[in-house]
């Protein structure tokens, strides 16, 4: 009935900083699938393929979002980051660092979704306190039960940044 | 004035010009066609005599053209007016022309020059029983002057050129209407003599004098005015004036309108009564909301004019503005005297049109203009009409469909002959794109595209409480559309719900909304439409059980319910209210969802106007605060938090307003459309929707939202028997909608507290987004929702609406029966 939605040809989708072009999509495929399958990106898990376990969480333009149950086709002409896109093995993201500093994971299944979502808790508050943390991942279900863990890491991921932060600032301040 | 002495004037005649003719004569053969003209002095020396001859072609071309204009007394004054002193310039092409201006001082204001060639040419049209406005194309050059054919099509498309013009409301009134159209402007290469043979010239001044130098692009003008006429007092009441300038390029989607202070200072000088000027309610709102307006009504009752940003203003006058309202006024006079002579017969060659010299023309005219005007057909009133019927629905109103069709059906109009399919280039852009923007506001695609189909090729299926009624194609296919349609047989079956073929179509299809559209928004419609690619697809047959298989009925309830009258100002109102309106109840067909229908399917009237109906399975609510939901303890409206017009706007035009929610289900595309409407229509659909009810303070709004937001105790819900409801909700909804606002996520976040849909009498809304979630938001960045219903059951459906429902609307009653309507509408689910 809406038209507007519907489109026909290659999708092209911004991930991880490149600009991928897929062929023979429908527009209601829900992100997870193109993001696993087509971007062979496998960060993101998928958990109950209804928006409330959190496995699956990518970031859409910085905002945390369930991608199991959102279409690819609002993904067009947004960026997508995935856990894949945070850091390299190399030089991991610092909140990737805290979690495994803190052996935040048993089975791991849902970390995607954890350092997803704390990732973009600290984005918009650096230092948060316990009751923001829990508040923030209160939607993302782990059944192995680290949360303590978890909680911990987001802890020491918010050091951590904040460190970074300050490096930066003295490099700057010395560059000039 | 001039009627009195075209002898004396004849007599006068140049010399030069007299011998001209004779020789014209000795070539040519044709009709000899002469009118004399007057422009009064108005502070000058003397009154301005314009003289025009023509000989005429058997169809009414102008092959030769003779014009003379000189003073009334020869003022050997200095050139004072030296900014007027132009030549007439020769707007319209002929094989053969001369003009001779007697005129030294250069006293005669160019605008005589253009209300004498634009009376004269409009004399000779009636004369030849042409249309006015394609005579004048026939003299202008389809490429030499395609700016000036442009301007005048783009006008007289605007005013609906052609349509007939309605009769005024008394049949035995001694007001007439008429309408007229004018035009002028100026070449941008006028300062050159003209390429037109045989020019003379007699104004020996004119090198001498400071000829306008600085010319910029061609400018035209062109003006169409209605206007009603009193026969018996003479008086004149402007109605309505459409008056676009510019130079006329192709392709260009805007007219240029003029100030409403123009239209009012130009008219006001015409026929000396000045009367207000505002946008008319089909203009459309100009993206910039400050663009002058191309279509102005003319009211003489003075409103609020606060709210109206055009007429509120009042401008200094200068030099440069007076230059302005008199190069203005030169087509303003002759479509007044144009539109005079349409409404009574008799010509008037002389402004102004004063009350005082139009009685005694009348007078003098005598019986010819005597108050015989046919008699209007007057309707009865509905109320009458419903008595006539019986007055109570049902059986008595089906008798007389019955009798109806027993009575000759609508005849049949034929079709557009093959090969005559219209197509986009015989219509300008503007009108192209008009049409469009009503399209989108009719929502046509919305029920005329099958889910997944061709935009527009119909075969949707319109479920209504009689049986389903499938759409059918409106594209311009010649078999299976309309492609084969006129625009008489269009705009039949827009007002009266009579296809081209004499079938009745179902009231389903909102003709009782659309007979409101103007005919300049039923023409661009018309024109969009038949403009677009042609689909051939058969749209499934329409098959409704006995008796509503017999379309003749519907004549029946046409005769009780529909009232196909345009739709009409209220000149207490301001502009962007009757915008609003005109936008509401006609080409937006709002209250086919938002009222509700009496038991024949018909919109009821007075208190129950757009106080809440359904669609497609789904509640409309209520837009009217005052008399809905009266059963209900809080919230008038059935919305917990009361509206005001800054929320309307922001749902309409996003979607979303945090103090109600989303738009979803069928008011979905109708946002998706709204979205490329110009901001100033949406903001014209708020404004009227919000006088609908009482005023409502922002920060009254405000506080009942925060009061509402987070609804009732959590804790105390448990103890009631709510827990697995609460439970479903923290698991499936809480980490978008819970209040705290949980991870943040992408998209809008409603809260429950404030939705309709929680507050609203029936659960189906709440439980059609359960159910299916939002796959297709109206705007992009509302965000999508799964839907639940291959998760839950109905009786965890049940569950958590009923927890929904005493959480989040605590003062209103328990919703009952979840179970059963849950289970209806996972039924309707497509």
């Amino acid at each position: 009935m809406l038209h507007s939605a519907s489109f026909a040809g290659p999708l092209t989708l911004g991930v991880n900083g490149t600009t991928r072009t897929i062929e023979g999509v429908t527009p209601d495929t829900p992100l997870l699938y193109i993001l696993r399958n087509d971007c062979e990106l496998n960060g993101p898990k998928y958990g109950c393929g209804l928006g409330q376990c959190g496995a699956c969480t990518v970031l859409v333009d910085g905002q945390p979002t369930r991608s199991c149950v959102v279409p690819v086709a609002a993904a067009r002409e947004r960026e997508v980051t995935t856990l894949e896109g945070l850091g390299t093995l190399g030089a991991l993201h610092p909140v990737q660092r805290a979690f495994i500093d803190e052996q935040a994971a048993q089975c791991g299944y849902c970390l995607n979704g954890m350092i997803m979502s704390a990732t973009a808790l600290l984005a918009r508050n650096p230092s948060p306190d316990e009751g923001a943390i829990r508040d923030a991942l209160r939607f993302n279900l782990c059944r192995c039960g680290t949360h303590l863990e978890i909680v911990r890491a987001v802890k020491r991921a918010a050091l951590y940044l904040q460190q970074a932060d300050k490096v930066e600032n003295e490099q700057g301040s010395e560059a000039r | 004035m001039s009627e009195d002495d075209p002898q004396g004037l004849a007599l006068r005649a140049d010399a030069a010009l007299t011998a001209m003719n004779t020789d014209a004569h000795a070539q040519q053969s044709g009709t000899l066609r002469r009118a004399d003209y007057a422009w009064p002095a108005q502070g000058r020396e003397a009154d301005a005599q314009l003289a025009v001859e023509a000989r005429l072609a058997a169809d009414g071309t102008m092959t030769k053209w003779h014009y003379r204009a000189r003073l009334d007394a020869q003022a050997e004054a200095e050139a004072v007016h030296a900014e007027s002193a132009a030549l007439p310039p020769l707007l319209y092409r002929h094989v053969q022309a001369s003009i001779a201006v007697d005129d030294p001082a250069c006293a005669i204001p160019s605008q005589a020059h253009a209300f004498a060639r634009e009376s004269f040419i409009d004399e000779i049209a009636h004369d030849a029983q042409r249309d006015a406005v394609a005579l004048r194309l026939d003299h202008l050059d389809a490429n030499r002057d395609a700016g000036a054919r442009e301007v005048i099509r783009m006008v007289s498309e605007r005013a609906a050129w052609g349509a007939p013009v309605a009769a005024a409301a008394q049949p035995d009134s001694p007001w007439v209407r008429g309408r007229g159209f004018a035009f002028d402007g100026e070449r941008a290469d006028d300062h050159a003599p003209p390429s037109t043979p045989a020019l003379d010239y007699a104004d020996k001044s004119t090198s001498a004098q400071p000829v306008k130098s600085v010319k910029q692009a061609a400018s035209w003008s062109a003006w169409v005015v209605d206007l009603d006429v009193n026969r018996a007092t003479g008086d004149i009441a402007v109605r309505r004036v459409v008056a676009g300038q510019g130079a006329g390029t192709p392709d260009q989607t805007a007219l240029t309108g003029m100030p409403a202070w123009q239209i009012e200072e130009a008219i006001a000088r015409a026929t000396g009564v000045r009367r207000l000027a505002r946008a008319t309610h089909d203009e459309t709102g100009s993206p910039a909301g400050n663009q002058p307006s191309v279509s102005h009504d003319l009211i003489d009752s003075p409103f609020d004019s606060s709210i109206d940003s055009e007429s509120g203003l009042i401008q200094s006058r200068n030099d440069q503005d007076e230059n302005r309202i008199d190069q203005m006024s030169a087509p303003a006079a002759a479509a007044i005297a144009n539109a005079l002579y349409d409404a009574t017969g008799v010509r008037f060659r002389a402004p102004p049109f004063d009350p005082d010299t139009l009685r005694r023309a009348f007078a003098a005219a005598g019986p010819a203009v005597a108050l015989d005007a046919p008699a209007a057909q007057r309707r009865p009133s509905r109320w009458k009409r419903w008595l006539a019927g019986g007055g109570i629905g049902g059986v008595a109103g089906g008798l007389i469909g019955l009798a109806c069709s027993m009575l000759p059906g609508p005849a049949s109009i034929a079709p557009l002959p093959a090969g005559a399919n219209a197509d986009a280039s015989a219509w300008s852009a503007a009108m192209l794109e008009r049409g469009r923007q009503i399209a989108i506001a009719g929502d046509c695609a919305v029920c005329h595209t099958a889910p997944g189909g061709a935009t527009n090729a119909g075969g949707f299926a319109l479920e209504t409480p009689f049986g389903t009624v499938w759409s059918t194609n409106i594209t311009p296919d010649r078999e299976t559309g309309i492609g084969a349609w006129t625009y008489e047989a269009f705009a039949r079956a827009m007002r009266q719900g009579i296809a081209r073929d004499g079938r009745h179509l179902y009231p389903a299809f909102p003709y009782t909304s659309f007979a409101r559209m103007s005919d300049a928004d039923m023409m661009s419609l018309y024109a969009w439409l038949m403009s677009q690619p042609a689909v051939k697809q058969a749209a499934p047959e329409t098959k409704l059980p006995f008796p509503m298989n017999q379309r003749r009925l519907v004549a029946g309830w046409n005769w009780l319910f529909h009232d196909d009258a345009q739709y009409a100002p209220d000149p207490q109102r301001s502009a962007l209210w009757n915008r609003g309106k005109y936008l509401v109840d006609g080409a937006g067909h709002c209250g086919a969802c938002h009222t509700p229908r009496n038991a024949l399917g018909a919109e009821k009237g007075g208190f129950a106007y757009l106080a809440g109906g359904s669609a497609e399975g789904w509640d409309a609510p209520s837009l009217v605060a005052a008399h809905a939901g009266t059963n209900s303890k809080v919230g008038k409206s059935g919305a917990p938090v009361p509206w005001t017009e800054d929320a309307l706007f922001a749902y309409l035009r996003t979607g979303f307003s945090p103090e109600h929610g989303v738009a979803a289900g069928p008011m979905a595309p109708v946002v998706a459309g709204l979205a490329d409407l110009p901001e100033a229509d949406v903001r014209a659909i708020a404004h009227y929707i919000a006088s609908l009810s009482p005023p409502v303070e922002a920060a009254a709004a405000a506080q009942a939202a925060a009061a509402r937001a987070s609804g009732a105790n959590a804790d105390a819900l448990t103890t009631l028997g709510f827990q697995n409801g609460q439970r479903m909700f923290e698991a499936a909804c809480a980490v978008c909608h819970a209040a705290s606002g949980g991870v943040g996520h992408f998209g809008v976040r409603p809260l429950m507290g404030l939705n309709t849909s929680v507050s609203h009498a029936s659960p189906d809304n709440l439980l059609h987004v359960l159910m299916n979630g939002i796959e297709q938001p109206a705007t992009e960045g509302l965000g999508y929702m799964p839907g639940f219903k291959d998760s839950f059951d109905d009786r965890q459906m049940a569950e958590l609406a009923s927890y929904i429902r005493a959480r989040y609307a605590p003062d209103e009653p328990a919703w009952r029966d979840l179970e059963s309507a849950s289970a209806r509408v996972r039924a309707q689910t497509h």
